[in-house]
């Protein structure tokens, strides 16, 4: 119940702020209305980060643990952060090509370390279909998920080490937050967006973990119908 | 082929919109399948599985 009223709250609030981003605020003087893009493209990549910064402490809960819900969330963050860096890119090349006359320059550090946090995540789905044991399957995914996630600093401090075509970071430090550069309005839609994406993102989250959870749930059922009396037969092994 | 310098920005911005918005539509539509495809599942294989014995009748009670 609690979750449906979260849906309808994030639905509403995606709606609103979709429509303030493309009708409330003016267009940029320099850029024109190409800049209205850049709501929806920070918007997620910030929940890309926070996807995937999920799926890193849910793995080292898991390897810690040995907790299954450690595994569907990392699950559920994984596959939600493909979702939201696929958005982030394409949003991006919608923007980059009317602003910067290209839709993708592999030179630009940016995005290419941007790419190379798409494909591996995809890895790591791709990963947890190799086996069906549920723990063998969890640990293996939760190496590849802590290893990933060295990608996610180097993505955001890309523009600051590098130089390429893609503007500086949006969020660095407290005071550019404080004191936002932009005009107030600007600012007042992109927290908009970024509140209104949060609240989908963890709708999209929690309904994911709970699926991971079923499935959890009915191939350990399975597997136990599979192998009856194993348990007794083989010896439990030493600690 | 379209030649993308005759496209508005304004086309540009409606297709990123589109395609995000819906994109994300379509998978919190799908999740919401999957997770009312997967509770009967769940409970079925459960109540497939043998029942734990009753526990033994106390005769003092």
């Amino acid at each position: 119940m609690a979750t449906r009223a979260l849906g309808i709250v994030a639905l509403v609030a995606v709606g609103g702020a979709t429509a303030f981003a493309l009708a409330g605020v003016p267009a940029d003087l320099n850029q024109g209305e190409a800049q209205r893009i850049m709501y929806i493209h920070v918007a997620s990549a910030w929940l890309a980060y926070l996807s995937f910064g999920v799926t890193a402490a849910a793995s080292v809960w898991w390897l810690v643990r040995r907790d299954p819900r450690a595994d569907a969330v990392a699950l559920a963050g994984a596959e939600v952060g493909v979702l939201f860096t696929a958005a982030t890119i394409w949003a991006g090349m919608m923007w980059g090509r009317p602003v910067w006359g290209t839709y993708w320059q592999w030179e630009d550090p940016r995005l290419t370390t941007t790419a190379l946090l798409l494909a591996l995540y995809v890895g790591y789905l791709l990963i947890r279909r190799l086996t069906d044991e549920p723990a063998r399957r969890a640990t293996r995914a939760a190496v590849v998920g802590i290893v990933a996630a060295i990608d996610i600093p180097i993505v955001h401090f890309s523009v600051v080490w590098w130089r390429g075509l893609h503007q500086g970071p949006t969020f660095m430090s407290p005071d550019t937050i404080l004191n936002p550069p932009a005009p107030g309005q600007f600012v007042a839609a992109l927290l908009l967006m970024l509140g209104a994406f949060s609240l989908a993102w963890l709708w999209l989250m929690v309904n994911r973990y709970r699926l991971a959870r079923l499935d959890w749930e009915a191939e350990e059922s399975a597997r136990r119908g599979r192998l009856p009396g194993l348990a007794a037969a083989v010896p439990a092994p030493r600690p | 082929m379209i030649d993308p310098a005759a496209i508005g920005d304004l086309a540009f911005v409606m297709a990123a919109y589109g395609v995000i918005l819906g994109g994300t539509g379509l998978y919190a539509l799908s999740l919401a399948r999957r997770l009312r495809g997967a509770r009967p599942t769940t409970s079925s294989q459960a109540s497939d599985q043998p029942r734990p014995s009753a526990p033994p009748i106390d005769p003092r009670a």
